[in-house]
């Protein structure tokens, strides 16, 4: 699973450009679905098939597989100028980053150095515009290696830290993504009623477009939405954040079905797996957001794993809620029959008691 | 003659050595120059001297230095959630701290300094702020306090975690690969690995014009005090300090359109003047009489700037100076970036200039012999 995680993220996958880690995963989903495909968007659509006779129910698990990335803005002599989407700009400066031009070229995004700098200087931070990237190609070669628009990414190989805990890039969503294709990997071994079918989305980290056409293809009669949520960390808020290692994080709010959120809290408790609760008053801020309305409606749940540091090349997670989401979402596939699936339909009161 | 390999600047440059913690970088360059030079010591700061006799004998004594330490950080307080706490120990660029890893100790554990999440940024003032860097933690993956110290100890280094590369398209080289003749490099600790690896190619060259001492310098980065022993210790009658240096040739830079420090790419950095030593003019005139005559690039470094060990060995006793530098972007950062060409137009430099240095260094004489 830790090998599958490093595979996944230190791969290419910038939203809008995940055709090549499309690929990947559909290679890594192959063995372990009836049928696998690759839409027009590259979301990555695996499908493996229940034991129970058709109609099944066809359960959907979602995992966003983009990440956040930078794009090369122009070119300037020997250097770059870039932009970051959802990157923080002080986490770049001094970075080791990976330039995806006609071949891929290592490079370093340059700053100022301290010795010059008025003491006022050394406290501003520097703005995206302030930076440059180096690759220590000149001008002419530069020119016809990279053009504008050419993505950029952090080279951060993964790291193993202390006990459980792995440090890397793209842990959001790679983790979740991780533990889907793990889960379709334990139910090779189990029996599920439903069809189980995973999708690694695209284009989540910018306007949840892959959730949206996915899950319009698709129709699933529900699914269980996967991504990180915060972990807890110094000068984190209080609540809504969660400690590394204390278990998948169950979303509870009117973004998700009551019926899917009391099921996966009870497999919880029935299977002793630790867990915690993240309370969503609105919008849970994930594809579940998108997947609940589309096509008609579809009953949705959200389990998420806490990461620290979210959305920088050094984000932290703790292994153990790998593991333990897994065991989950296996429990859940097995689990979600159509019992469970007519369970989840809003029924009118009885008019003749109400009458009476 | 031995040339240095890819391997050695790689293990010289990615080696552990905050100031004070130079044990790791001293015993990897005594292995190398131990068989190359005549005698071998270490000081009570922990300078590395070692005696290289050159074909002929120098008529007075020349001490060329480089220091082994590098900006670090230095851990203070091991909290209760088990992060780390720290303090710059040299001139740690903190704005270059957030998102990095970095190597804990002696035993190099892996550790992250991470950030809050954009969505708990409270206000816009924060994206402004340079942070401190006793508000920052690194995180080693620990449950808790007790974790954290069965590893580690508060005064233990962190440094940063960045091998050696070639910049630009990927390539992979072999450690026993020859240094390329020219290529951009990309690495931590350039200041001054980059002055070490000088030091070294003359030191493996078994056919050293002249006698030379070489001193491999401590806690350079806390205010040049290795260079501050040495100087008293060995009183040599001139000292050449080889550096990394600043550069700073980026577009949109306040200095670019007058005077940049110094160009990567356009040959070793010769100082003038720093702001802490004016090189002697003699010496100044022979390295450039010296460049010109076997064809070696060579700059000036914007005057005023920085100060180098070459102070610290003339400040008790006041003797002439020397500086040669190895232009260093993003210099007391993740990843500096040299070019290989200047470097080794630094080595080509100095060991050009030895024949004729004792007579250069005389052509001034020494302030302690009341002239």
């Amino acid at each position: 699973m830790q090998d599958l995680l490093q595979k996944l993220c230190e791969a290419f996958g910038p939203s809008g450009r995940e055709a090549t880690l499309a690929a990947q995963v559909a290679e890594i989903m192959r063995p372990w679905c009836d049928d696998v495909s690759i839409d027009a968007l590259w979301n990555v659509i695996g499908v493996k098939q229940g034991v129970a006779p058709e109609p099944r129910p066809r359960l959907m698990l979602m995992a966003h597989m983009d990440e956040i990335s930078m794009m090369v803005t122009a070119i300037e002599g020997p250097f770059l100028r870039f932009r970051q989407f959802n990157y923080d700009p002080r986490l770049l400066v001094g970075q080791t980053v990976l330039v995806y031009g006609r071949e891929p070229l290592i490079g370093v995004v340059g700053d100022r150095p301290p010795h010059l700098m008025d003491a006022a200087e050394r406290r501003r931070m520097p703005r995206i515009d302030d930076l440059v990237i180096d690759t220590g190609l000149d001008a002419d070669t530069l020119a016809e290696l990279v053009q504008v628009g050419d993505s950029v990414l952090v080279q951060r190989p993964m790291l193993q830290l202390l006990g459980q805990r792995v440090a890397g890039k793209a842990f959001d969503n790679r983790l979740s993504l991780t533990a889907v294709l793990s889960t379709l990997e334990a139910l090779q071994s189990v029996q599920h009623p439903g069809d189980v079918i995973v999708v690694a989305s695209v284009g989540e980290e910018m306007n949840l477009l892959g959730a949206q056409t996915a899950t319009f293809g698709l129709r699933p009669d529900l699914a269980v939405v996967l991504d990180v949520t915060f972990g807890k960390q110094p000068g984190s808020p209080a609540t809504g954040t969660f400690k590394l290692g204390s278990g998948p994080v169950i979303g509870v709010g009117p973004n998700l079905h009551p019926c899917i959120t009391d099921k996966l809290l009870d497999l919880c408790d029935s299977l002793e797996i630790p867990h915690e609760q993240e309370l969503l008053p609105a919008n849970s801020g994930t594809d579940a957001w998108m997947v609940q309305v589309m096509a008609g409606g579809v009953p949705t749940g959200l389990v998420g794993m806490a990461i620290r540091n979210m959305h920088s090349p050094v984000e932290v997670a703790d292994l153990r809620d790998l593991r333990r989401t897994v065991r989950l979402l296996t429990a859940f596939a097995t689990a979600a029959d159509q019992a469970f699936v007519d369970d989840l339909a809003y029924r009118l009161p009885d008019f003749a008691e109400v009458t009476a | 003659m031995t040339e240095l390999t890819w391997g050695m600047l790689r293990q010289l440059t990615e080696t552990p050595a905050g100031p004070g913690d130079e044990g790791a970088v001293r015993d990897l360059i005594a292995r190398w120059i131990q068989p190359h030079v005549q005698a071998l010591r270490i000081d009570a700061l922990g300078n590395l001297i070692a005696e290289k006799k050159g074909v002929a004998a120098a008529p007075m004594h020349i001490a060329v230095a480089a220091h082994m330490d590098e900006v670090a950080l230095f851990i203070t307080e091991i909290d209760e959630e088990g992060f780390l706490h720290m303090a710059s120990s040299g001139g740690v660029n903190a704005r270059t701290l957030l998102g990095k890893s970095v190597q804990v100790g002696s035993d190099r554990l892996p550790g992250v300094i991470g950030l809050l999440p954009p969505h708990h940024a409270k206000n816009s003032d924060e994206y402004t702020k340079t942070p401190d860097v006793t508000d920052l933690v690194v995180d080693i993956g620990a449950d808790d306090a007790k974790a954290a110290k069965a590893k580690i100890k508060p005064g233990q280094r962190m440094i940063f975690d960045t091998p050696l590369r070639l910049l630009g398209p990927l390539q992979s080289l072999n450690d026993d690969d020859p240094l390329p003749a020219q290529g951009r490099i990309s690495g931590k600790a350039f200041d001054d690995r980059m002055g070490c690896a000088t030091l070294m190619s003359l030191l493996l060259d078994d056919a050293l014009p002249v006698d030379i001492t070489a001193v491999f310098t401590v806690q350079e980065e806390i205010g040049l005090r290795g260079a501050l022993a040495a100087g008293m210790g060995l009183q040599p009658d001139g000292v050449i300090a080889l550096e990394g240096t600043v550069c700073d040739d980026l577009p949109g830079s306040r200095h670019e359109k007058r005077f940049p420090t110094t160009r990567l790419g356009d040959g070793p950095a010769l100082t003038q003047r720093d702001g802490m030593v004016v090189v002697h003019p003699p010496l100044l005139q022979h390295f450039l009489r010296v460049a010109a005559a076997y064809h070696i690039p060579t700059q000036f470094k914007r005057p005023n700037i920085g100060g180098t060990d070459a102070a610290g060995f003339a400040r008790w006793l006041g003797m002439p100076t020397g500086i040669i530098s190895t232009p260093c972007r993003y210099i007391h950062g993740p990843a500096a970036v040299a070019e290989l060409s200047d470097f080794h137009a630094g080595v080509a430099l100095l060991r050009a200039s030895l024949p004729e240095l004792a007579s250069a260094l005389a052509s001034h004489s020494h302030p302690s012999q009341g002239s």
